[in-house]
This record gives C-alpha cells, sequence and structure tokens, in this order.
C-alpha cells in the first residue's frame, strides 16, 4: 500500500500585491506521485522544478490548490484530531541547512526532544536519557547533549537533525537535500548512517536533491522531476546506470552537469 | 527660503564628504597596519564602553534606591513650605537651597526620582505588553488580521506623537494616569510593527517549519520558539527607549499638563522655577542636570544587554571566526 500518494497535485504561487498584477508563479502542475512504504524514493530535478514545494506538500505544511494529497489512501485534508496526530507523528522532516532548522538557543537535548515533547508526557531526566540514545545512533557522543547549535559543525548539527526526525520512530522521514550543505567527507558519512539506519530501522525514505550521485547511492528507485511534474520514472536503478540511451532530457541533462569524480 | 535650502544643501555636501574622508582614511590604516595594532586600538574602546556601563549601572542604582527609600533619605517634606526661607542658597540645613516657596530642593529631587522612575517603568511595561501582544498576533496569524491591524498601527503613526499626547490629555485632563495613558496610545504602534516584523521573521525561518512537523501546537511554537527572543530584543528597545519616555513625562509636567504642582517631579520643578530664570538658575539647572544624567544612563546599557542575549555572542562566537 502506498503510504503517500499525490494525485494531480497543482500548486503555485502569488506574486505581487495590493497594486501590482497579481501573477501565479512556479510551483506544480499536474503531479503525481507515489511513494510506497519502505525503501527509498529518490526525487531528483534542478532548482525551480518544484522538489521543495512537493515536499511541503507531503508533509502537509501546505494544502494544494488542486488535487489530493493521501495519506495510506485518505486525504490529508480529512485528517482531524487524532488521525491527523497520527499522521504528523509518523511523518518527518530534515532540513537542508541545518543551522536554520534548529532554534539557536536550544542546547541539543531539546532540539531532540522538541517532538517527544509533543507527543509524549515524558519527564525531562527520561527526556534526556532517550536525547543520548539518539545521539549515539547518529553517531555523536552523550557529551554533546548540552551543546548550543553554534558550537557544532554543520556535519554534526545534521545528525543531530536526524537525530530528532528519528525521535518519534516514524514510518516516514523526509530528506530536503539533507546532504547538500555538507562538504564531500561529511555527506559520505552521513549518506552511510541514513543507510545504515534505512537498514535497521525500516523506515521509508524519500530524498530530494538535484545531485544524481546521491541519489543512485541511497535510493531504490528515482523519479524526475521538471517543470512542476514527474517527467521520468526509474525503478530499476541498475538499468539506469547501465543504459546509455536515456530518453528523459531532464535527467539526461542532470547527468550531463555531474562532476567527475577525480580532478583532471 | 532659497537661501535656507543653499545653507542647509552645503551642509549637507560638507558633511558627507567628511565622512567620505574619515571612511577612507580607516580603510588605510586598516590596511597598511598589522593586525595585533589593530587589537591595541580596538581596545581601550572596549574598556571605555565599560566603564561607560559601570558610571550607568552606579547612576541607576542610585536613582533606584533614592525611589524605593525617599521617606528615609529626604531631610525634608517635599511639598513643606516655609515663605521666610525661599530662594535659600546651599547652605549645611539646605543642601541645594530652597525653591521660591522655600521648600528644599534636595528632598523635592529625592521624591521626584519616585514619580519619575516610577511612570517611566509603568509607561515601559505598558507598551511592551501591548505592543508585543498585538505586534505577536499581527506577525504570526499573518493574513487579513495582519492588514487590519497594521492599518490601524499606521493610523496612530501618522499623527506626531506629542500633538497627540497634548490631544489626548486635553480630552482625559491632566495627571499622572492620563500621562502615562498618553503616552502608551501614541507610542504603541511602533512597538507592534518592529514586533511584527520580528515573529513574521522567525515564523517563516526552517527551524519554525521543522518545529510544526515535530508536531507542536500553534502556541506552543510561539512560546517556545518565538516568544523568547523577540522579548529578549523587546527589552533592548525598551532600555533604549526609556530615555526618550522620561522626556516625554517631564515635558508634559513642564508644560503643566502632566503632573500637577505641588507633587515633585523634575519636569514640574524647571517649569516652576520658570519665574526665577534668571535670578536663581540653579532651580531649573539641578533638575535638569537630573533628567540629563538619567536618560544618558538609560541609553547606555541596550548595547550590553543586546550582547549579553545574543547566544552566538555568549561564548564560542566571540573569537569572531565570521
Amino acid at each position: 500500500m502506498s503510504f503517500i500518494e499525490l494525485k494531480g497535485v497543482q500548486k503555485s504561487y502569488r506574486q505581487g500585491g495590493l497594486l501590482g498584477i497579481r501573477r501565479r508563479i512556479g510551483g506544480l502542475n499536474g503531479l503525481d506521485l507515489k511513494i510506497m512504504s519502505g525503501g527509498c524514493r529518490g526525487l531528483l530535478g534542478a532548482s525551480g522544478c518544484g522538489k521543495s514545494t512537493t515536499g511541503r506538500l507531503i508533509l502537509g505544511l501546505e494544502q494544494p490548490d488542486e488535487g489530493h494529497v493521501l495519506y495510506k489512501g485518505r486525504d490529508l485534508r480529512e485528517l482531524k484530531g487524532a488521525e491527523r496526530r497520527e499522521f504528523r507523528r509518523n511523518s518527518q522532516v530534515v532540513f537542508q541547512n541545518s543551522h536554520g532548522a534548529v532554534n539557536p538557543r536550544f542546547q541539543a537535548w531539546k532540539i531532540i526532544g522538541e517532538p517527544l515533547m509533543n507527543f509524549e508526557k515524558i519527564s525531562i531526566p527520561e527526556l534526556r536519557v532517550r536525547a543520548a540514545g539518539l545521539l549515539k545512533k547518529v553517531g555523536l557522543s552523550e557529551t554533546d547533549m548540552d551543546k548550543l547549535p553554534h558550537q557544532f559543525s554543520g556535519g554534526e548539527l545534521q545528525r543531530v537533525c536526524i537525530a530528532r526526525a528519528l525521535a518519534l520512530s516514524p514510518e516516514f522521514i523526509l530528506f530536503d537535500e539533507a546532504v547538500s550543505a555538507l562538504d564531500m567527507l561529511n555527506q559520505s558519512l552521513v549518506l552511510e548512517l541514513l543507510m545504515e539506519l534505512k537498514r535497521s530501522t525500516g523506515t521509508t525514505f524519500l530524498f530530494i536533491s538535484h545531485d544524481m550521485r546521491v541519489l543512485l547511492k541511497v535510493s531504490d528507485s528515482i523519479a524526475v522531476m521538471e517543470g512542476g511534474r514527474i517527467s521520468f520514472y526509474a525503478d530499476d536503478l541498475s538499468e539506469l546506470e547501465t543504459s546509455g540511451a536515456v530518453s528523459d532530457p531532464a535527467l539526461r541533462s542532470l547527468a550531463g552537469a555531474v562532476l567527475p569524480p577525480e580532478p583532471l | 527660503m532659497a537661501d535656507m535650502n543653499a545653507h542647509g544643501d552645503g551642509h549637507a555636501h560638507g558633511h558627507s564628504h567628511d565622512g567620505a574622508c574619515c571612511h577612507n582614511h580607516a580603510k588605510n590604516t586598516r590596511k597598511s597596519r598589522p593586525s595585533d595594532t589593530d587589537k591595541k586600538t580596538f581596545r581601550p574602546a572596549v574598556s571605555g564602553q565599560k566603564a561607560a556601563l559601570g558610571l550607568s549601572a552606579f547612576v541607576l542604582t542610585a536613582l533606584l534606591i533614592m525611589a524605593v527609600f525617599a521617606p528615609w533619605i529626604s531631610p525634608y517634606d517635599p511639598v513643606e513650605q516655609s515663605l521666610e526661607n525661599r530662594l535659600a542658597p546651599a547652605s549645611a540645613e539646605h543642601i541645594l537651597g530652597t525653591d521660591h516657596l522655600g521648600r528644599d530642593i534636595l528632598s523635592r529631587l529625592i521624591w521626584g526620582s519616585r514619580i519619575s522612575l516610577g511612570s517611566v517603568g509603568l509607561i515601559a511595561v505598558l507598551i511592551m505588553a501591548v505592543g508585543f501582544t498585538v505586534g505577536s498576533l499581527s506577525g504570526y496569524i499573518g493574513g487579513k488580521t495582519d492588514a487590519v491591524i497594521m492599518r490601524v498601527c499606521e493610523a496612530f503613526m501618522t499623527f506626531p506623537t506629542f500633538i497627540l499626547a497634548l490631544f489626548l490629555i486635553g480630552m482625559f485632563g491632566t495627571g499622572m494616569t492620563n500621562v502615562v495613558l498618553a503616552i502608551v496610545i501614541t507610542h504603541w504602534a511602533w512597538y507592534a510593527r518592529i514586533i511584527r516584523s520580528m515573529v513574521l521573521n522567525l515564523r517563516n525561518s526552517d527551524y519554525i517549519l521543522a518545529a510544526r512537523v515535530a508536531g507542536g501546537s500553534h502556541i506552543s511554537i510561539f512560546l517556545r520558539h518565538i516568544a523568547l527572543p523577540v522579548l529578549s530584543q523587546l527589552t533592548i528597545l525598551a532600555t533604549l527607549d526609556l530615555g526618550h519616555m522620561m522626556l516625554h513625562v517631564s515635558g508634559l509636567s513642564f508644560l503643566g499638563l502632566g503632573i500637577q504642582p505641588p507633587t515633585p517631579e523634575w519636569g514640574c520643578m524647571i517649569n516652576d522655577a520658570r519665574q526665577q530664570i534668571w535670578s536663581n538658575p540653579e532651580l531649573a539647572i539641578i533638575p535638569g542636570v537630573m533628567i540629563f544624567l538619567t536618560v544618558l544612563a538609560f541609553n547606555i546599557p541596550g548595547d550590553a544587554l543586546r550582547d549579553m542575549l545574543d547566544p552566538s555572542l555568549s561564548d564560542a562566537g566571540k573569537d569572531g571566526c565570521c
């Protein structure tokens, strides 16, 4: 069964104010996307193609203008009360810019503990124990618990964000360009951590990225976006890697832009 | 008219030219000198700031003690008149002399600090409360609520504050409570607007999105992530504005619209001294100096407070990596 399904989703943003002419810009244009439970789906696309808008719709942070976002077969807009909470609990996110995604006044344990505080009645000592466990899970040490965000490097803080996403043991985590802001070494370390987590927890991942190499490394299947809709599916990645004759122009241009692994 | 314009232009031109000159000079010296001398030239400024901060803390503490313990400190009753002893010069009995009704000036100053500080404190708290509530609602809810609230703010901001305060006092009548109300009503809009923009800025940040995904309700997100940083900035803003508020209170009292005689208040005392301004100028100068010192002392801690409340300046950030 599909975990999240987007059906004919339209979404655009208004530009211009009271006196100017209002224009509708960007966004999504009849997007269909199915994310099955389990595994890792990659969503590939160049900047401005609507990847992040898709992410926000999937998380229920925004509503589509037209079409439906279905969570386990039910429209997100129909979910109320306990069902809504269950949905919230089950879908978490990791953003691109880790320093922007955490409150600069919160220590690591508070950042990680925030979702727990929202969903469980839990005392502070208990919370710290849980936070310590989560920190270890993402490869940080217990002693990092009382650090403030500016005391972490970007890669470390991204791990804290991953720990926060894992805190509620959700069924689904969205990674919105989650490694794009990291250097090559940290990218590969974080990706290895993610693959390890995927194996051990069985969580469904959706990985949004513009970087083909990242997606080839982590995802089982890739959807390519262009101009607010899916232009190409690749369910079997081995096929994608071997076949030189990829017909999709969006994918071809992204593949052509990948830098060579060795400097010349 | 044309003459004035020409003068104005000339002045502005000269000023900008000076500015550019200084800028170039600073650039040159920075380039030519190694970094350690830069540190040396920087250090006295920091210690000077510390000295100013210490001095302002001292003045404020002294004022606070004066205000709180006025009944015990002041040598005389501030409203007790003795006409045979009017306009007495400074002596052992009356350290700062007496005014035109023979009241002890020192006692009046001490009791006056109570009213000045009390009214300014009350005004600051009320403005912050109104500004914070209205600005937060406007910024966080957004949409039509925001538009309506902002138009109301703009309506208040179109009037010059002092004129509007005069008008309000004309309507409400004179007296301390009405002065406080008038100043709050004329000033909250600025605070509401600034707070709205702070809240709006935070509300659109990634960490608020993350908090929503983490399942926080709007109220808990607001309290956890928005209220504290906004309040700390608001405190800085209000600290910088305290002196201005105090001048407002004293100014209205000086015009005879605020605190009424014989209540001792500094602005009121300056007003009383108008008749004797040529024969006994110290009657106006002494309370004037008090207002000046207090306003100055209120203005200094703002910057220091900002540094204290900024999390990234708390320890590691001090090395100045960025």
